[in-house]
């Protein structure tokens, strides 16, 4: 089962590989895409929009605890990538298909260090995405929209295979729906505290 | 610069006027979308950031969200306090019209300056203090 799987990441990414360099355009918006800042920095400034949104006080309360949910999950999801890092190092694309390096990886992003499953960039971008989808469908679906595009760019670059991606976002939905769901409820009186402090300061 | 731009946008679509640089919506729409694009343009395209910071150091994600952190915090106090001293000294003559009873958080802002709404606050704490006040 897992030799299949391996034998289908590699198909996809040798096939979705072959086309860069074949337009100078569609590999610039991959770069930007696949890039550390552009996607987690836009989606940050979209998270402090969802913060300060909402037309009357129970609408802007549901908005803050979404973004303090995406918070919150992206925290604890990303402990969890670390962990699982900890116990399998999966190697790259680029790793296990060298010929890949120069030609798509080096052309679009770089080769990067951590184990290759599961994607934090996946991970990170599912956690935001399905965070906020916990309190508001409509943003949630709108982060949904960064939350493909910049693994698919991963993918695009060789540095992940499409398993590692979806074994991020699973684990991003997951720690979302269990920040929601147990964590929050739990945590709540400390949330509410921080919240209420920010309302104080006209912060928030 | 971008995380300013995001708060004249919010404080714009949101009516927080405690929040504006300039009155008018539409100047105000095209500046924020302008300074946020701006921003951008300037970080990752006048610098390849693949090879100036990527390649060379790799990213630190915890930095990279500490960055972001007290860069939204400083930008967003300096938003509140410019815009306090532009209501106390250049917008002086516009009233409080139609403030809702007992309006909470950031959207005090929709009706007066931060260091007004914090004013507001302290008022209301010593009130509630004092056992004088009583919420309509």
């Amino acid at each position: 089962m897992l030799g299949l799987i391996i034998q289908v990441d590699q198909s996809i990414v040798l096939w979705i590989s072959h086309l860069v360099g074949k337009s100078a355009i569609l590999d610039r918006i991959m770069i930007l895409l696949a890039s550390d800042y552009f996607v987690p920095v836009s989606v940050s400034l979209i998270l402090l929009y969802i913060w300060f949104m909402g037309r009357d006080f129970p609408e802007r309360d549901r908005n803050q605890k979404a973004a303090v949910c995406a918070a919150i999950t992206i925290g604890i999801a990303m402990g969890f990538v670390l962990v699982t890092n900890g116990i399998w190092r999966h190697p790259h694309p680029f790793q296990d298909m060298p010929q890949l390096l120069d030609p798509v990886t080096n052309h679009i992003f770089y080769p990067i260090h951590d184990p290759s499953f599961p994607s934090n960039s996946s991970c990170l971008t599912f956690a935001t995405a399905a965070g906020v989808w916990q309190f508001n469908r409509k943003w949630g679906l709108i982060l949904l929209v960064p939350a493909i595009l910049m693994p698919l760019a991963k993918v695009y670059a060789a540095v992940y295979y499409p398993s590692d991606i979806i074994g991020g976002a699973i684990l991003g939905i997951l720690t979302a729906y269990f920040v929601s769901k147990i964590f929050m409820p739990v945590v709540h009186i400390p949330i509410a505290i921080g919240v209420w402090g920010l309302r104080i300061l006209r912060l928030g | 610069m971008a995380v300013m731009g995001m708060l004249q946008l919010i404080a714009t679509t949101n009516q927080l006027k405690g929040m504006l640089f300039v009155r008018n919506k539409p100047v105000t729409l095209v500046l924020s979308i302008a300074a946020i694009v701006f921003a951008f343009w300037w970080f990752f395209f006048r610098d390849n950031r693949l090879d100036t910071v990527m390649r060379r150091t790799g990213l630190e994600g915890a930095q990279q969200f500490t960055v972001f952190c007290w860069t939204t915090f400083a930008a967003l106090v300096f938003t509140l306090v410019l815009a306090s001293f532009l209501r106390m000294f250049v917008y002086r003559g516009d009233a409080r019209s139609g403030q809702e009873d007992r309006i909470e958080g950031a959207y005090q802002l929709r009706y007066m300056s931060w260091f007004e709404a914090l004013r507001e606050a302290l008022r209301r704490r010593d009130e509630s203090d004092a056992g004088t006040h009583h919420p309509s």
